[in-house]
């Protein structure tokens, strides 16, 4: 407690007191910049009136070039001073700068923390305002489409690290003065902008209320990524299950805030939080509302069904070897245990170890340059895989289940955290108690997902309120025109979203 | 304190669930044989009479449950002498059924695993349900319902080859009094156990009403539960059914499709252990709230783990044998329960009535007082 305070207060006893002569002000600034290298000190008079100093600050690197040249200096010195005779801040500001943004102040925080950003800083000789005048420039890389959200029919454009150009690539699809975004800053040192975005009459107010009391509790030295503001504002910490989503899809954004969900854009990192965020909402992809709606609902019961598998299907296998080898066919059970001659180690184990080993894999991939993966396939596939069969170590019905079990895995890519720790959590269960084991884990898991809520809303509740309407866009995707209300408790009083039938 | 709620669609269907519960372990191999399913339906239509008592009281007092409605109408300390030995009846009935799970799942499998090991699971996860509380029990049901009843939906479908009408016949052989004796018995196990969700009544969602609540779940649940034992009865004849433990998990033995499906009683184990704990859940969920009302705990979520703990533990000493808590629940268990199921409640709908009625009358009196 006593170290975030020290931290919170840290660099607020760094402070300008304007003074009325350049020098004096100047001085200042050197001194909360002292050792930055970067920190540059323009001093320039006007050409029609040289006892009109200026002095101009920024960082190198955060500005561009051109525009100071462009728009601070060249008019400040070509332009004839002399003309007008009481030459002031005020004149210099409305007459001579040629820039769409400039803001006069004396505060010594907004000052410093416009150097930082990339805008420059304009003072001048016996005057206590400064101007902040907008300069920033710097190269961000150009939208791609993103890897995580790949689709076969729709748009492409992936969000950037800068906020304000994802603002713009929402805003360019919500036509409306009703889309607000609301801008603060959080983190001490980082002073990370923030973009909390809704639209005005559909986003519930008592969430956004809750959400603006979280982000004012957040004291902390840095945010960095969105990811970490989500793990510091959201429900349930303690749980694996993610209540707050993310999107690096500007379209999947829209189409979030028009069912009243609201986003947080951290700045600097293209995933968009989006909340409150619900279980079924890890099984939807922006594909499905492109495509045939039949085929959407199949790719969506098949993404729920493999959640189901990847997370029950190790369990399972363990289960029916270990305790019911009676449930399983004849002829099967033949084959497995013809499999299973020679192993020294019992189910639990050789199916717990193999999990483990295509975590790792899976882990190595990630991190791992594009070069060495054909060491690792070889490393994989041939090690892992048909020497532990050869050598009578693992059987080869444990690498099948386990090899399914990751394939299915891959399949709901975002939902890898709660996967990994329930599936290992229930093989446990079944290596102790069997089906009876897997059931009671399962109840447990269930349970957990009812007690967890996003925001107030029931993370399960499309699921469990039992009404048919809830389920239209949930394991199924049923024809657009069947969506006629928003989701509820999400959405506020606004919860038709369109028309009859089809126009009718 | 935060005020918990169901809606009365969650209510229906844990009524439903907690109905079916039990007696897909123990419905079975009663005196009247092939006329069972008459028994049901006569059980259904006795228990219609004191559902009404239920549904009346719920009505009477919308919000509270019935720990304060005994307080109210008996006074502090009479009134808390009763949840006292109501919350022996709910632990006692909560352990047995908790008993009752983890000896099917002894002896349908793990036979070799110590009961107690399996009873204390069964106590983690009854605990970390009740802990949780009633809304979550709620949207729990909601999920494992449609699953349950897809699943047994299926299993009915496919044993559907090996049914013989012919074994129902001879309709009343023996006369009406074994299925009367039987419809006893069948009325206070599930039928009149109901009257353990008064003591959460008072969640339910203000616009509901209590009696589409009772009599909705009691006609679905009692038909199924006709349906499931006259299907037993066609698939394994009514002399097999007393000679069975778990008649209703040998029926799903004898499904087979082709030479592929076979042997899927695991599948019915399971539905009948997910129902069955909705079941347990309930019973001991009503008694942690009965404890907190004795000992004035405002937060019955906080002991929810030392008392189903407690029960668990309880269980496994209670009976010796599966046998004889099958006999227990058959022959002792209607006569144990008439005071909790009957007269409690009944006395408590006179006291109301009476306690009303004298209200409404002063209430009613009171202006005319006040004008003259």
């Amino acid at each position: 407690m006593k170290e975030t305070q020290t931290t919170a207060e840290n660099n607020v006893n760094k402070s300008v007191i304007m003074l009325k002569a350049l020098k004096d002000n100047v001085k200042q600034f050197k001194d909360i910049f002292q050792n930055d290298d970067t920190f540059m000190i323009r001093y320039f008079v006007n050409s029609y009136q040289s006892q009109i100093r200026f002095c101009l600050l920024y960082l190198e690197g955060m500005i561009d070039a051109e525009k100071i040249y462009n728009s601070i200096i060249k008019p400040l010195i070509q332009t004839n001073l002399s003309e007008n005779k009481t030459t002031n801040i005020d004149t210099i500001m409305n007459q001579v700068i040629i820039s769409h943004k400039v803001e006069k102040t004396q505060d010594s925080d907004a000052l410093i923390s416009a150097i930082i950003r990339g805008d420059s800083v304009l003072l001048m000789e016996n005057c206590y305002d400064a101007l902040i005048i907008a300069s920033k420039g710097w190269k961000s890389r150009s939208t791609t489409e993103p890897e995580g959200e790949k689709v076969i029919r729709g748009p492409r454009e992936g969000f950037v690290e800068p906020l304000m150009e994802n603002l713009s690539m929402i805003r360019r699809r919500l036509a409306t003065p009703d889309l607000k975004f609301k801008i603060m800053h959080i983190g001490v040192r980082t002073k990370t902008k923030l973009g909390i975005c809704y639209i005005d009459g559909i986003a519930n107010k008592q969430i956004l209320g809750e959400l603006l009391e979280r982000l004012n509790k957040v004291k902390i030295d840095g945010i960095l990524l969105s990811g970490s503001l989500a793990e510091l504002i959201q429900d349930a910490p303690y749980s694996p299950f993610e209540t707050i989503g993310s999107t690096e899809k500007p379209d999947v954004a829209a189409a979030n805030l028009l069912e009243g969900r609201i986003l947080v854009i951290v700045d600097g990192t293209p995933h968009v939080l989006v909340l409150p965020y619900l279980l079924e909402q890890f099984f939807q992809s922006d594909d499905d509302y492109a495509l045939n709606f039949y085929f959407s609902s199949f790719s969506r019961m098949l993404r729920v069904l493999s959640f189901i598998l990847t997370v029950t299907a190790p369990a399972i296998y363990v289960a029916l070897l270990t305790y019911h080898q009676e449930m399983i066919p004849t002829p099967l059970l033949m084959s497995i245990l013809a499999a299973r001659q020679g192993i020294p180690f019992p189910t639990i184990v050789e199916t717990l170890g193999l999990i483990l080993a295509f975590e790792v894999l899976r882990e190595t991939g990630i991190r791992m340059p594009v070069s060495l993966a054909t060491a690792l396939s070889i490393l994989g596939a041939l090690v892992l895989g048909t020497a532990a069969v050869e050598a009578r170590i693992v059987s080869a019905t444990v690498i099948i289940v386990v090899a399914l079990t990751g394939l299915t895995g891959l399949m709901t890519q975002k939902l890898k955290s709660p996967v990994v720790v329930i599936r290992i959590f229930l093989t446990i269960l079944a290596g102790l108690m069997g089906i009876y084991g897997v059931l009671y884990g399962i109840i447990l898991v269930l349970t957990h997902l009812c007690t967890i809520r996003s925001f107030g809303v029931p993370y399960l509740m499309s699921y469990t309120s039992l009404r048919p309407e809830d389920l239209l866009d949930t394991a199924m995707r049923t024809p657009i025109w069947f969506l006629k209300k928003r989701p509820r408790f999400i959405s506020s009083s606004n919860k038709i979203r369109q028309a009859n039938r089809r126009g009718n | 304190m935060y005020k918990e709620i169901i809606s009365q669609k969650q209510a229906i269907v844990l009524m439903i669930t907690f109905i079916i519960g039990s007696n897909t372990i123990l419905v079975m191999g009663g005196k009247s044989k092939q006329d069972i399913w008459i028994a049901v339906i006569f059980a259904i239509a006795a228990a219609c009479v004191l559902v009404a008592v239920y549904a009346r009281i719920a009505k009477l007092f919308p919000e509270k449950h019935l720990f304060e409605i005994l307080d109210i109408l008996f006074g502090k300390v009479f009134g808390r002498i009763i949840v006292l030995f109501f919350a022996w009846y709910l632990f006692h009935i909560g352990a047995a059924i908790v008993k009752n799970i983890s000896e099917f799942i002894r002896i349908i499998s793990l036979d070799s695993t110590p009961v107690c090991i399996i009873s204390l699971m069964t106590g983690i996860v009854i605990a970390y349900a009740v802990r949780s509380g009633l809304e979550v029990m709620g949207r729990l049901i909601s999920i494992i319902f449609p699953i349950w009843i897809t699943g047994t939906l299926v299993l009915t479908i496919l044993s559907i080859g090996q049914y013989d009408i012919n074994r129902l016949k001879p309709v009343l052989y023996e006369g009406l009094e074994p299925v009367i004796s039987d419809a006893f018995r069948l009325f206070a196990l599930p039928f009149a156990e109901t009257v353990v969700f008064l003591c959460f009544a008072g969640s339910f969602q203000r616009k509901s009403s209590p009696y589409k609540i009772y009599y909705y779940s009691l006609l679905v649940g009692g038909f199924y539960l006709a349906i499931v034992v006259a299907r037993t009865v066609m698939m394994i004849g009514a002399d097999n059914l007393s000679m069975f433990m778990y008649p209703l998990y040998v029926t799903a033995r004898l499904i087979r499709v082709g030479n592929f499906l076979e042997k899927i009683e695991l599948i019915s184990a399971v539905l009948i252990i997910s129902c069955t704990f909705t079941k347990a859940t309930v019973y001991l969920f009503s008694f942690t709230k009965g404890v907190a009302y004795l000992f004035n705990i405002r937060d019955y979520h906080r002991i929810a783990a030392p008392s189903v703990f407690l029960a668990s533990i309880y269980s496994i000493p209670l009976y010796e044998s599966a046998i004889e808590m099958i006999k227990w629940a058959q022959d002792i268990f209607p006569y144990y329960s008439i005071p909790f199921q009957i007269i409690l409640p009944v006395a408590v709908w006179i006291t109301a009535e009476i306690k009303l009625r004298k209200n409404k009358n002063t209430t009613a009196e009171n202006p005319q007082n006040q004008a003259m």
